[in-house]
């Protein structure tokens, strides 16, 4: 179980956004730090095979990743979570199984086992478009985990959600890590050292650290503030 | 293809919650099914039903008894074109008024319509005299017009009269209707790809097993039944009460009693059919096209605004016949196909040695484009 990224590179005119990214991610939760325009977004879409590389390639096991077979075993939240309004919880949910391609029996098990466990299940029946937007992130996170997925890939999945939630869902990431690949982009930093194995550090484009951040005996927020201060104060 | 039905299902749920969806439906029906019951029951319901006193002249033959009858009635009355409603011979002098070519809006059509030798032959020399008329306004080669005289040759003389109001009516109703399903299919469908931009779903979609290579043949599929669904139903929305007042009543004979310049032999119900086979194409037509732009525009409003330009523009925009080739390919396009009128275009196609009507080659046009702009959005959309 190998996800692998190959000089990947993205450029949109005269910007960089990508440049030349190199790393391997294995079974576990790997964080994505950087600051807003970083990259990591640009490079979470390249990974899940939704944006094409300008140059680079992106494998899964040596399978491209804009191959029918890497989808089926992809999950992804993007940062800015899409939903249908008119849509219940329990039709969002059932109509991204019937995409990701579990049978309808397996779809209606799958859709209830996951509106309970992001705690859901009593507005299940309720329009999307009245849920707040806890609410919405929550669905979000079930979308993703359809399929259990072994590559996971989230773009601040506990963004909106309140603390005691934020811990849950943290502790569930966690959980998940264990037996599939997980990039987790996020700003907080507490999630990543809770739950990161790995931790990749994103500047102008460029991967600027990476490692197992628990060999380091200095905290992860007075690394990254020495890392990427001067650049939020210019 | 897994979950194909229950994918369907949900394509097709988007575009039937949708509130303009709805709105736009509920509107237009009403609109319709309003209009023609208030013809019935409020306008001029004396016009609408056959009534006793008419029924004596139904499955009348079109012969010098019938035409020397209307000739006294236009005598009785001043002339042919002044015989009112209070006539039993209103609507047969109507009729030959028509055959004569009076309420035709041609450019230097002149005939002279004098009562003193209308009779049997008269009318049938007459109504030939205008389809070579016709001919001549439509620059018909001469293995065309061979082709409709020999079409008119199959045609039973004398016709026989029926009170035709309902099935006339409900062919008129084609082109109007068409125009608002046009509108209808054109607003609500320009959103089906581009909306998953709008809700920010095509990136989920994208990461799904079905959602790349699968998902726009579904798409395409939920379109052209949404496109059947709206067409249907506002075509019953018009056409019912028009069913339910009088019936079914004259579709068993000649078309040319609702159609005078024509030479198809077909009795009026196979008019009628053919009008509704069309009239569906054309909102399959409408559906494929506003799917590819939804696609190739991303755009809803865009999408939708051009489908409603595209309209407008073939309601209004015209091409003397003179401009032969541009001309008959400009009305060969739905709204024209389906529009009201004394005559239907007898400029023919042909391809090798057969002869295709504006009927057939529209047809077999409106199936290619719908093939082809869906095989385009299937295309575009797996990108």
């Amino acid at each position: 179980m190998e996800l692998k990224a190959d000089r990947l590179t993205k450029r949109y005119k005269n910007i960089i956004a990508a440049d030349r990214l190199t790393f391997t991610l294995q079974k576990g939760v790997t964080g994505l730090l950087g600051a807003n325009g970083a990259g990591k977004t640009t490079l979470m879409r390249m990974l899940c095979g939704i944006l094409t590389p300008t140059e680079g390639t992106v494998t899964y096991d040596g399978i491209p990743v804009t191959e029918e077979s890497y989808r089926n075993i992809l999950g992804y939240l993007p940062q800015d979570f899409g939903y249908y309004p008119d849509f219940t919880g329990t039709d969002f949910l059932m109509y991204f199984s019937a995409l990701k391609g579990l049978s309808k029996q397996a779809a209606k098990a799958r859709t209830e086992e996951l509106l309970r466990i992001v705690g859901l299940s009593d507005v299940s029946k309720k329009r999307i478009k009245s849920y707040s937007g806890g609410m919405k992130q929550r669905l979000g996170i079930a979308q993703a985990l359809i399929n259990r997925p072994e590559v996971l890939i989230m773009d601040e999945p506990t963004a909106g959600l309140d603390p005691q939630e934020r811990v849950r869902f943290r502790n569930l990431i966690g959980e998940l890590g264990k037996n599939s690949i997980v990039l987790l982009s996020t700003h907080i930093l507490s999630d990543i050292e809770h739950i990161a194995d790995r931790v990749i550090m994103m500047r102008s484009g460029q991967i600027i650290w990476q490692g197992t951040w628990g060999d380091s005996n200095e905290s992860l927020e007075s690394f990254y503030l020495k890392e990427f201060g001067e650049e939020q104060h210019a | 293809m897994h979950n194909f039905g229950t994918l369907l299902g949900f394509e097709l749920k988007k575009l039937l919650i949708n509130k303009i969806t709805i709105l736009l439906l509920v509107l237009f029906a009403l609109f319709l099914f309003g209009l023609t019951m208030l013809e019935y029951t409020v306008i001029s319901p004396e016009d609408r039903f056959v009534s006793e006193r008419e029924a004596e002249l139904e499955g009348k033959e079109l012969d010098d008894d019938m035409m020397s009858k209307v000739t006294e009635e236009a005598a009785r009355y001043g002339s042919l074109a002044e015989i009112d409603g209070n006539s039993l011979y209103y609507h047969v002098s109507r009729y030959i008024n028509r055959a004569f070519g009076t309420y035709l809006t041609i450019p230097d059509l002149s005939v002279s319509v004098s009562t003193e030798d209308l009779n049997a032959e008269s009318f049938y020399r007459n109504r030939e005299a205008m389809l070579d008329y016709l001919y001549d306004y439509f620059q018909l080669d001469e293995p065309e017009r061979e082709y409709w005289r020999s079409k008119e040759s199959g045609i039973a003389k004398p016709f026989i009269w029926f009170a035709n109001y309902g099935v006339s009516a409900m062919r008129a109703n084609y082109g109007m209707t068409a125009a608002l399903v046009s509108i209808t299919i054109g607003i609500c469908l320009s959103g089906i790809f581009a909306s998953e931009s709008r809700y920010r779903t095509d990136a989920l979609i994208m990461c799904t097993k079905e959602g790349v290579k699968n998902l726009p043949v579904i798409k395409i599929l939920a379109g052209e039944i949404f496109s059947l669904i709206v067409s249907t139903m506002l075509l019953v929305s018009v056409q019912l009460p028009h069913i339910l007042f009088n019936g079914l009543h004259g579709i068993e004979t000649a078309c040319q009693i609702i159609v005078p310049f024509s030479s198809y032999p077909y009795t009026t119900g196979k008019l009628l059919l053919i009008y509704t086979g069309l009239f569906l194409l054309a909102g399959l037509l409408t559906g494929a096209a506003a799917i590819l732009l939804s696609r190739v525009l991303n755009n809803m409003i865009a999408s939708g605004g051009v489908i409603c330009l595209t309209i407008l523009l073939d309601l209004f925009l015209t091409l003397p016949p003179r401009f032969r080739v541009l001309s008959q390919i400009r009305f060969l396009t739905p709204l024209q196909v389906l529009i009201n009128s004394s005559m239907l275009d007898p400029r023919l196609v042909r391809i090798g040695s057969t002869y295709l009507t504006a009927f057939q080659i529209s047809a077999i046009l409106y199936a290619v484009l719908i093939l082809a702009f869906s095989f385009g959005a299937i295309a575009l959309g797996r990108k």
